[in-house]
């Protein structure tokens, strides 16, 4: 077996049991708890809608992280500038009434770039001319944006008396899954999941098939020998962590385009943290990063379908174990030296 | 009584699955001083790393036995080492990597307390050890200043003191029985260099094995007590060094090295190239920052102009502003940065992405020029380009294994294909072109690189090396560079001595 | 032969898989029973992000459904989304779970509840402060709303009768109908016990921050203060902690509101009008166990017992008993219909 899938194979296995533990501290039998986990998400039609909703905008913001990581980047700014996107797409939206989709969502879809790649420019900026860290940088940018979002969203741009913004136009909406596999039922799970997956398929080959991808990883990597060798860094790392930051804003098309409608406060937040999970599980690959977000998806939604009697906190403690769970499995199988001949050797490399 | 280290079918095994060594025996006595030698990725530094516990070996022992030579078989009296870092340093067994271990922010004793072991850290104690470790060797470095801001020699004399500091840092009152030093003469002038080996001398005299791995000929010649011969993981040569026909005993490792087929390799020929004439190529006038001071001087069209100097008197410096890294320096110089291409002197730090291939490696900077129709590159149009390179210079081909699982001399042939694979630029600033690099290797990077200025007539070079021979061997001119500034201006058959007086002036103004 | 990694993987699968069959404790085959009824009525109670444990409304609606467990012999479920985009998905947890009732903690859920409501028409729902969309209620919703006007026309009456300097402060959360409300019913009070009493009114913003501004409250009063107010009632979330703080300082009453509040602010709380969402929750509970559930506006006023004032034990003990009395007399007042209190 690939050690890779074996090392978390494992650590899912270990985590499970710590989950077990903490089900029967709570007095509950634990087939019947994770039961309930699973008819809450693999097990029915609107549980999967639900559970893939939930890792569409996952995939955006775990692409996202990992272009940043590939500069060399720390992009923990995907909150800040998903909300920011979020709110511009859902602002932008009511104003588009009579607009067709075809014209609608494309632009919806590029002005949700833009608005989150805009958000990151003031970090990338500081990053690479200033040298300020890009994590102090983007911890800012996190908070003025949550404070801005919310100063729009009262200052007129919510319906009064609400936090949220009007109703977009017929035309903006992401048409929901629902629609073409009515297994999937009234779930919020919509086109923006197809479009992530090509998002993902699309932009990953980039770091390879391009000269720019190339550079951008090998500033990344060592910055002072690809300086050295006449690569412009600042200008490739800087595309990177803005070019992230509107990838992290596209996940706005899962929320605001295909569930509700319209922004409101706190949509979509905590997606743009779990991004760097889903960025550090998924480790740069196309299959990774699905599998880090549906993984990350179901704990998120099996988490409120257990709720009643595992809490929200200790959900999140749960998927906490499964990072650090996965992250220890991974060093330990990579570190224990295989039985090995040189063939075999081969195989594992 | 001491006892001699004994390592018996040493096999690693790479991540690509071929054998870095395979079923290698050897064995170190007390008291001598033991040469490794071999071309790049013979497996020298894997034998040393996986004896002192440094890499985890996949077959082989190692043991201390009290037979002088043992033989081939284990005996009862052998007390075995585990494998591991911590039982080889409790064993006594210590090495000094050639990619220096220090954090660059500590200073040498705040370095050297990361090695002691135990709850608390007796900083004073281990400031006495280190200095009383120093004085004894004879090096005098400061201890109190962040270690980065030391020359490349300074820290090796570090790192050499903590590593025979090591087994009493870690708290253990065992005597270091091994230390073995990967290419610790890389980066040293000539006479750092016969500085280090009498150091080393003494320390074998007093009961330890010292084994240092070198492919220079000139050190086995003058030091080895005993030569040990890897090639392609295979030990092919294991023998004292008869002193009394030196010659024939150095033709014996010299082959074993090699092979025969190439062993002519090892004498290489001298630039006879010489200015052109006309106007300058490269005017360069009063470069000054950190360590240089005033940069002055001219290199003709079709002229190597060699720069030699004590590490750390402002070669770096140079290289950085000549190849338009470097901010904030002051002083005039023509041609730009872009008719430059250069080779840095530190391969990790400012030549190598080390987690990147080697085709990447090989093209930084210039994946550019491969862009086809959408911007997407033609792998067919890279992969030749870097296969040019590479062969060029003798560099790995293999395109896709990662930088970093090439031995330190296969690196500094990447970094020289780079350098020398670029047509455009007009002047090569090559820093330690060499360095790491065997002789059968450096002699081929020695016939690229005049080969490159040759070219075409407006090229130029300017070599930096604290290898006197290789200065000789392609420079038309050899200036000298001290304390940031050109002190001296010699023909290539300028002596040792004359090149040393100069490098070692006393600062004129006071 | 196989390697440690894989031991160890089989190890912890089997550990995980026998874990499955150890039974809970409280789990005699599944949910747990309720003591009364053959099949207890079940009722599921959505909390809003980050509500449990916050002292007030999700508290006295955990409360309510408490009671509910008590009395009726319901089976209640609770359940705290993670985000936003949770709160939809939480309703139709319960509804697809076949819930009878499912409840909606605070006004947020309200378009969640439309589009859950609307795909669940045989299940009831409830939403505590329910704003209507443009369809209107639906007609399994019932919205669950208080009369806020009443309870601050009661602790209104109560600073006009404790104020000396005839000067009394209102402090607002965001400017807009809702917190209006509490103001017009405190004046209106204040009037009615000490008609030339004068009502200083300041709001701390017109952002949902304004519920979240402490130091703005704290201002606020001061400046009140200083215009010699000697008795201020807030309505303004978490901000209102400014708003104590500034009374402790200056000696002078407060009032708090949503829930009894004394303990935020021992000394200078000396009453609290009180939003009985408990009373309002095990009401439509009762309603449901009993057949008869409205649809539409349910509205809880003093009538109702869904708003009231602290005027007994510990927490009133420093307002006189003439005061309670002239208070509670207005109480009754207002439930006879004597006494129309105005909300605008």
């Amino acid at each position: 077996m690939n050690r890779r899938v074996l090392g978390v194979v494992m650590a899912l296995l270990a985590a499970m049991i710590l989950f077990e533990c903490v089900v029967l501290g709570y007095g509950e039998s634990p087939r019947a708890v994770l039961r309930m986990l699973f008819e809450g998400t693999w097990g029915s039609g609107y549980g999967i809608g639900q559970t893939l909703f939930k890792a569409t905008p996952l995939l955006f913001t775990g692409l996202a992280v990992q272009v940043g990581l590939r500069a060399g980047l720390f992009n923990i700014g995907a909150e800040g500038q998903l909300v920011v996107a979020s709110f511009a797409v859902g602002w932008l939206g009511t104003k588009l009434g009579g607009l067709p989709a075809p014209v609608a969502i494309p632009l919806l879809l590029a002005t949700a770039f833009v608005a989150g790649a805009a958000w990151a420019l003031p970090t990338a900026i500081l990053r690479l001319r200033q040298n300020v860290h890009e994590v102090l940088g983007a911890i800012l940018s996190n908070r003025i944006a949550d404070a801005l979002v919310a100063a729009l969203l009262a200052g007129g741009a919510a319906i009064k008396g609400t936090v949220h913004t009007a109703d977009m136009g017929a035309g903006c909406m992401l048409p929901r899954l629902g629609a073409f596999v009515p297994a999937l039922g009234a779930s919020a799970a919509s086109l923006a999941l197809p479009l992530a997956l090509v998002v993902v398929a699309a932009v990953l080959p980039l770091f390879r098939k391009t000269a720019i991808g190339r550079e951008i990883v090998l500033s990344g990597s060592n910055p002072t020998a690809s300086t050295a060798a006449g690569v412009p860094v600042g200008l490739r790392r800087g595309l990177a962590y803005v070019a992230s930051g509107g990838l992290a804003g596209l996940g706005a098309a899962a929320t605001v385009l295909g569930y509700k409608g319209y922004y409101e406060q706190g949509l979509g937040s905590g997606a743009g943290f779990l991004g760097l999970a889903v960025a550090l599980l998924g480790r740069g690959s196309f299959f990774g990063l699905a599998l880090a977000a549906l993984l990350f998806g179901t704990l998120q939604q099996g988490g409120l379908a257990v709720n009643a009697i595992v809490p929200k906190e200790v959900m999140d403690v749960f998927a906490g174990v499964v990072i650090v769970a996965v992250a220890i499995a991974d060093r330990w199988v990579a570190a224990v030296p295989p039985v090995k001949t040189p063939a075999a050797a081969q195989g594992a490399a | 009584m001491t006892k001699a280290i004994v390592a018996r079918g040493m096999t690693k095994i790479c991540d690509d699955g071929h054998p870095a060594i395979a079923g290698v025996d050897a064995s170190f006595e007390p008291g001598e001083l033991s040469v490794v030698c071999g071309e790049n990725g013979a497996g020298k530094s894997t034998l040393l790393r996986a004896i002192t516990g440094l890499i985890a070996r996949d077959a082989g022992a190692v043991a201390l036995a009290d037979r002088p030579r043992t033989p081939a078989t284990s005996s009862a009296t052998e007390a075995p080492v585990a494998p591991g870092a911590e039982a080889a340093l409790a064993a006594g067994l210590c090495m000094v990597q050639q990619h220096l271990a220090l954090v660059p922010i500590f200073s040498a004793v705040e370095n050297a307390v990361l090695f002691a072991r135990g709850g608390l850290v007796d900083h004073a104690a281990i400031e006495a050890l280190l200095k009383a470790t120093l004085d004894r060797l004879g090096f005098v470095v400061p201890l109190d200043v962040p270690v980065g801001k030391l020359s490349v020699a300074e820290r090796q004399r570090i790192e050499i003191a903590r590593a025979v500091a090591a087994p009493a840092l870690a708290g253990t009152k065992v005597p270091l029985r091994l230390l073995a030093l990967d290419e610790p003469t890389a980066v040293l002038t000539p006479a750092e260099a016969d500085g280090l080996y009498a150091v080393l001398r003494g320390i074998a005299e007093g009961g330890t094995a010292v084994v240092v791995v070198t492919h220079k000929l000139d050190e086995v010649r003058k030091f080895a007590d005993h030569v040990l011969v890897l090639r392609r993981g295979k030990k092919v040569h294991d023998a004292p060094f008869v002193r009394a026909d030196q010659d024939a005993a150095i033709d014996q490792v010299a082959r074993a090295m090699l092979g025969d087929a190439h062993a002519h390799l090892a004498h290489t020929h001298r630039s006879s190239e010489q200015g052109r004439g006309g106007a300058p190529a490269v005017v360069a006038e009063g470069l000054a920052l950190g360590a240089l001071r005033r940069g002055t001087f001219a290199i003709q069209r079709g002229e190597v102009l060699g720069i030699a100097g004590v590490e750390g008197n402002g070669q770096g410096e140079l290289v950085s502003i000549l190849a338009g890294v470097a901010r904030g320096w002051t002083g005039r110089v023509t041609p730009g940065p872009e008719a430059v291409t250069a080779i840095f002197p530190d391969r990790h730090a400012e030549g190598l992405v080390l987690d990147a291939t080697v085709e990447d490696n090989l093209l930084l900077g210039s994946h550019r020029d491969f862009s086809g129709p959408l911007g997407l590159l033609d792998g067919d149009a890279l992969a030749a380009e870097a296969l040019r390179r590479a062969r060029k210079a003798g560099a790995p081909t293999t395109l896709e294994a990662l930088a970093s699982s090439f031995s330190g001399g296969n690196q500094q042939k990447i970094v020289v294909a780079r350098a020398l694979g670029k047509s455009a630029p007009t002047v090569l600033v090559a820093a330690h072109p060499t360095r790491g690099v065997d002789v059968a290797a450096a002699a081929a990077i020695h016939q690229e690189l005049l080969r490159w200025v040759a070219a075409t007539p407006d090229r130029c070079a300017l070599v930096i090396s604290a290898d006197l021979d290789e200065l000789r061997t392609l420079s038309n001119r050899i200036v000298v560079l001290a304390h940031g500034e050109i002190t001296g201006e010699f023909t290539p058959d300028a002596t040792d001595a004359e090149l040393g007086a100069a490098m070692l002036s006393v600062e004129k103004h006071g | 032969m196989i390697g440690r990694p894989t031991a160890l993987a089989i190890a912890l699968a089997i550990v995980a898989g026998g874990l499955l069959f150890v039974p809970g404790r409280n789990s005699n085959g599944g949910v747990a029973q309720g003591p009364a009824r053959a099949v207890p009525l079940r009722v599921g109670i959505v909390f809003d992000v980050g509500g449990r444990g916050d002292k007030s409304f999700n508290d006295a609606a955990y409360a309510g459904s408490e009671r509910a467990v008590r009395e009726l012999g319901a089976d209640v479920a609770y359940l705290e989304p993670s985000g936003a985009e949770d709160r939809e998905a939480g309703l139709r947890l319960f509804a697809a779970r076949g819930y009878d009732l499912v409840i909606a903690v605070g006004f947020i859920f309200s378009p969640d509840v439309d589009v859950v409501a609307r795909a669940h028409p045989n299940v009831h729902f409830a939403c505590i402060d329910y704003f209507p969309g443009r369809d209107g209620v639906p007609a399994n919703v019932a919205a669950l709303a208080f009369r806020e006007e009443e309870g601050s026309f009661l602790v209104g009456g109560a600073a006009g009768l404790l104020s000396k300097s005839k000067h009394v402060g209102f402090v607002g959360g965001m400017t807009g109908p809702l917190i209006k409300k509490f103001e017009v019913g405190y004046s209106f009070g204040v009037h009615r016990t000490c008609p030339e009493c004068v009502v200083h009114v300041a709001y701390a913003g017109s952002s949902p921050d304004a519920y979240r501004d402490p130091a703005k409250g704290k201002a606020l009063t001061e400046s009140q203060v200083a215009a010699t107010a000697d008795v201020v009632y807030h309505a303004s979330g978490a901000t209102g902690h400014g708003v104590f703080e500034a009374a402790k300082l200056a000696g002078i009453s407060a009032i708090g509101v949503d829930v009894d509040q004394h303990d935020e602010m021992p000394g200078a709380v000396v009453t609290s009008m009180v939003k009985r969402a408990d009373v309002a929750i095990f009401e439509t509970v009762k309603a449901v166990a009993e057949g008869r559930f409205k649809s539409g506006f349910q509205v809880f006023g003093l009538k109702e017992e869904g708003v009231d004032w602290v005027h007994e034990g510990p927490h009133a003990d420093r307002l006189p008993d003439a005061l309670k009395r002239r208070v509670e007399a207005l109480r009754e007042d207002v439930k006879s219909g004597l006494i129309h209190v105005p909300a605008e």
